[in-house]
């Protein structure tokens, strides 16, 4: 079976890696699978080479992206490695047609969302100002009339009349 | 953060010599990592005010001024003042011990304990300002100190320092300001406050005062943090050994040092207004540089270097805009080695933008300088980011407060003018004249006749049932001046034709409407934190109490104020609107702005019991019980004349709408401890802080609320119920792609 090796670097989250893969790939490469496997992990038997200088493979025969695993040697430069599909990669295609409903993104597109993820301290900021007017100035000297009498009666209410403005 | 709480005492000898002290410490974690203090005297012969405690001597350093430490603080006849700066914690105020016999130090025999002035604390008196004659003869200085004693008082003081032919001061420390000021004679020094002033002085609000200055110090209007200033000039003298030596009379030296030594001397001279303009990215004004007058320095921690300068005769020193608390670090002071006069004491630190220059009174925005001065009042952190600059509503000043749609505030005013009852307006001193005049007229047969028989022919003479025709009598916190009143005219009672001839106003509104201002709520985050549950917004009102306000009501708001107080009661409510595009009323509190202020000992209580009889409220039945003990026990029974006020006095209740249960709220338990709160409106905006990881966005992802393909996406993202109708996997491969979406891929 023939595959191209490479090395990706980009995290395993990464929905498309072929353009990674692409800058590192190497050629045709005969290689064998062991027994009965599905193809979401299969067991391929490999050069030593391949095993040690690459961690992703593409196997045009399937389609199929995978993440290499830790090497076992079976006898000389060969060695049995465990895969797995790369599912992400491997229909990368159709995944970014794909129309989702995003929760939480890298960019801040709403900063009036509600974040329970933040993390909260002990600390407060606490802020104060004035209002911008001072009207009870108290005091009470010289011409300011601070006191108010209220009395029950008054001017206008003397028996003989008088100003009622 | 500054340390401001330093008890000081004052002691002076017996004869002549008098003095002050004043303590301060500057201590910013943050910014600069040292505590500095100071400890200036002046016109001292015998000691200092100020001493160390047993056994820090040696936390100082002893090379500063080429004085040791017991030298500094033990012969202070030399009257040099220090400065200090340390590795932080290396002096901190507990380690400082007034001059009291319980820190070990006794106190000279023939020194005289002026008691204890009390806490220094940040209170600004840069609105105090002392002025003189012109130059060539007495000069006057001012020294001004806000101290607060225990009980919260403040009270500037100030110390006379005259100068006669610039070789001896004589100070003294005796006067109060306030009193001073109540004297209005002043008879050598002039000040340019007044109450209002130094309320506000103490509040830190700083007022704008430009002035033909001339000859005259005022260096008084440095900002300072510790509160203290004077001003002197220095004789030529080269004693100092290490101090500021000046060796030249009547210049004024300024100088900084952010990088390297720079000085300013001004020009020689007696003109008005010497520039002194200290600038530090331009050259042209690094003039006549010198390091003679700045020898006293000390390498601080942080590369920093603290100056000590000199300030001669015209001086003019002042602060420009600008500058704020953690940019400023500049130490300028007045110092002669013999003849002792503190100078201001201030420290700054510059920065590449900012300058000092002199003749320029630099008053700040009231709003900054509040927080200039109070940084801990806002919590300050040099690390956080700044409030952001709120924006005026509109241009027009006038507008501010007024310009409010869709809520129409107009009060219709409600005449007082009743024929039941009547307002009068009284100022302090009608108020005695009223006063006297009515326990005069009391007893006077010749009024009460008066009274009798033209109110009702069997009127019985009883000056208690003259008493009952007053309601009450309000101290209210504002001027009443300014509103409207209808005549001048003596008290009349009841429907007695002889007024008690007091020239009073007769106040013509129930109702009257005060504009408590504006206020801006600031954001400081600009995301979901400055709104609720991450910040409470909370509004204290003066008399009415504090409401929270949802931030996201208010946030990034102005909130406007309005007041209205019902003259007859002294109750107040307050309207708290929000003002954006569509202006609404947010909260409305009620409470009691003006004290009750007891004019008689009658039986309130049974009036106020009738009271509520007549309007059927119930609230008073308990009370209106005691009142009815209360007359039981009283051998005086209630006249005619009662009924007939309590008949008048609740149809007046009637017409004018008030409350008539409100009209004794404030009782005769005095009232005036409803002043002992905030007199003035304020927020209080409390935030929660986050930690926010500088890759927040990439490891986890900010919070997102969006529908996209997922080949639009860049860098993290997740998503939720995701949908996977066009993937053609098989049914493990479709669960582990969601699985994956859904966790949090990058594209």
């Amino acid at each position: 079976m023939q595959v191209y090796f490479g090395t990706v670097a980009a995290d395993n989250r990464k929905i498309d890696k072929r353009a990674d893969f692409a800058a590192t790939q190497s050629g045709a490469v005969a290689v064998q699978i062991t027994d009965i496997c599905n193809l979401h992990n299969p067991t391929f038997i490999m050069g030593v080479y391949y095993a040690t200088h690459y961690n992703y493979m593409y196997v045009p025969k399937w389609d199929a992206y995978y993440f290499l695993g830790e090497p076992t040697v079976i006898n000389g430069d060969m060695v049995e490695v465990p895969a797995i599909k790369d599912v992400l990669t491997s229909n990368a295609d159709e995944i970014k047609a794909l129309t989702v409903h995003v929760v939480r993104y890298e960019e801040q597109r709403d900063k009036m969302l509600q974040d329970a993820a933040l993390k909260k301290t002990c600390r407060t900021q606490v802020y104060n100002d004035w209002f911008s007017n001072n009207p009870f100035t108290f005091g009470g000297s010289g011409g300011d009339m601070h006191f108010l009498l209220s009395v029950v009666g008054g001017n206008g209410s003397r028996i003989d009349g008088g100003d009622t403005t | 953060m500054i340390k401001n709480e330093m008890n000081i005492s004052l002691v002076t000898d017996a004869t002549n010599i008098k003095g002050t002290a004043v303590f301060g410490l500057l201590e910013n974690d943050a910014v600069l990592p040292y505590t500095i203090g100071y400890i200036p005297w002046d016109m001292m012969s015998n000691s200092g005010l100020f001493r160390l405690r047993s056994g820090l001597e040696s936390a100082i350093p002893r090379d500063i001024y080429n004085y040791t430490p017991d030298t500094i603080l033990n012969e202070p006849t030399r009257g040099i003042p220090f400065a200090y700066s340390y590795k932080s914690s290396w002096l901190v105020s507990e380690q400082f011990a007034t001059l009291h016999d319980e820190n070990g130090w006794k106190i000279p025999s023939n020194w005289t304990s002026q008691n204890a002035l009390g806490l220094i604390h940040s209170y600004n008196t840069d609105a105090l300002k002392s002025s003189s004659n012109s130059f060539g003869g007495t000069i006057y200085f001012g020294i001004f100190t806000a101290l607060e004693n225990d009980s919260g008082v403040v009270t500037a003081y100030y110390t006379d320092t005259t100068l006669n032919n610039y070789d001896y001061i004589n100070g003294t420390f005796t006067k109060d300001v306030t009193a001073y000021l109540a004297q209005n004679t002043p008879s050598s020094v002039t000040f340019t406050i007044n109450d209002e002033k130094l309320k506000d002085a103490v509040n830190g609000i700083v007022h704008e005062e430009f002035e033909n200055i001339s000859y005259y110090s005022n260096v008084g209007t440095l900002h300072v943090f510790w509160w203290i200033y004077q001003v002197g000039f220095s004789q030529n003298d080269s004693y100092c050994g290490g101090g500021v030596v000046l060796s030249e009379n009547y210049r004024t030296n300024v100088g900084y040092r952010p990088y390297n030594f720079t000085a300013i001397q001004l020009d020689y001279g007696e003109s008005k207004n010497d520039v002194i303009t200290v600038g530090y990215n331009d050259d042209t004004v690094y003039k006549q540089y010198s390091s003679q007058y700045m020898q006293a320095f000390e390498e601080l921690d942080d590369g920093g270097v603290l100056g000590r300068y000199a300030i001669t005769r015209y001086t003019n020193i002042l602060i420009t805009h600008g500058i704020t608390y953690d940019d400023l670090r500049i130490l300028v002071c007045t110092a002669s080695p013999y003849y002792y006069i503190n100078g201001a004491y201030y420290v700054a630190e510059f920065t590449d933008d900012y300058y000092i220059t002199g003749n320029l009174i630099p008053y700040s925005d009231a709003r900054e300088w509040q927080k200039f001065i109070n940084p801990d009042k806002n919590d300050f952190n040099p690390d956080d980011i700044p409030e952001p600059t709120p924006p005026e509503p509109g241009d027009d000043a006038d507008s501010i407060g007024a310009d409010i749609t869709g809520f129409d505030f107009t009060l219709t005013p409600l005449s007082a003018a009743n024929n039941f009852t009547t307002l009068y307006a009284l100022t302090t001193g009608q108020l005695a004249a009223f006063g006297r005049t009515l326990w005069a007229k009391l007893w006077s047969a010749d009024f009460w006749k008066s009274v009798g028989t033209t109110f009702l022919n069997d009127f019985s003479i009883n000056p208690a049932d003259m008493m009952r025709y007053f309601i009450n009598l309000h101290y209210f916190p504002f001027d009443l001046s300014v509103y409207p009143w209808s005549s001048t005219d003596g008290v009349y009672v009841g429907r007695a034709v002889e007024p008690i001839a007091v020239e009073t106003r007769v106040f013509s509104r129930n109702l009257i409407q005060i504009d408590g201002g504006v206020c801006y709520v600031p954001t400081r985050y600009n995301d979901f934190r400055d709104y609720e549950p991450c910040t409470n917004v909370e509004v204290t009102i003066p008399f009415c109490g504090n409401v929270q306000i949802a931030p996201s009501e208010c946030v990034g708001k102005f909130l406007s104020l309005k007041y209205t107080v019902d003259m007859q009661t002294g109750a107040i409510t307050a309207l708290l609107s929000v003002q954006s595009d569509t202006t609404y009323i947010i909260a409305q509190l009620s409470g009691q702005c003006a004290a009750t202020i007891p004019i008689t000992a009658d039986n309130n209580l049974e009036f106020v019991g009738r009271i509520a009889k007549v309007t059927g409220a119930t609230l008073f039945e308990g009370i209106k019980s005691g009142a009815e003990m209360f007359k039981e026990s009283e051998s005086v029974k209630g006249s005619i004349g009662i009924g007939a006020a309590v008949g008048i006095a609740s149809g007046a209740a009637a017409v004018t709408g008030l409350p008539p249960v409100s009209v004794h709220k404030m009782g005769d338990s005095g009232g005036f401890a409803n002043y002992g709160g905030a007199y003035r409106a304020y927020i209080t905006v409390t935030r929660q802080k986050y930690s926010v990881p500088t890759n927040y966005g990439h490891a986890v992802g900010y919070a997102a609320d969006f529908t996209a393909t997922v080949g639009s996406l860049s860098g993290l993202f997740a998503c939720q119920n995701v949908d996977t109708s066009g993937l053609t996997c098989n049914y493990d491969e479709r669960a582990e792609i969601k699985r994956l979406l859904e966790s949090g891929c990058y594209m």
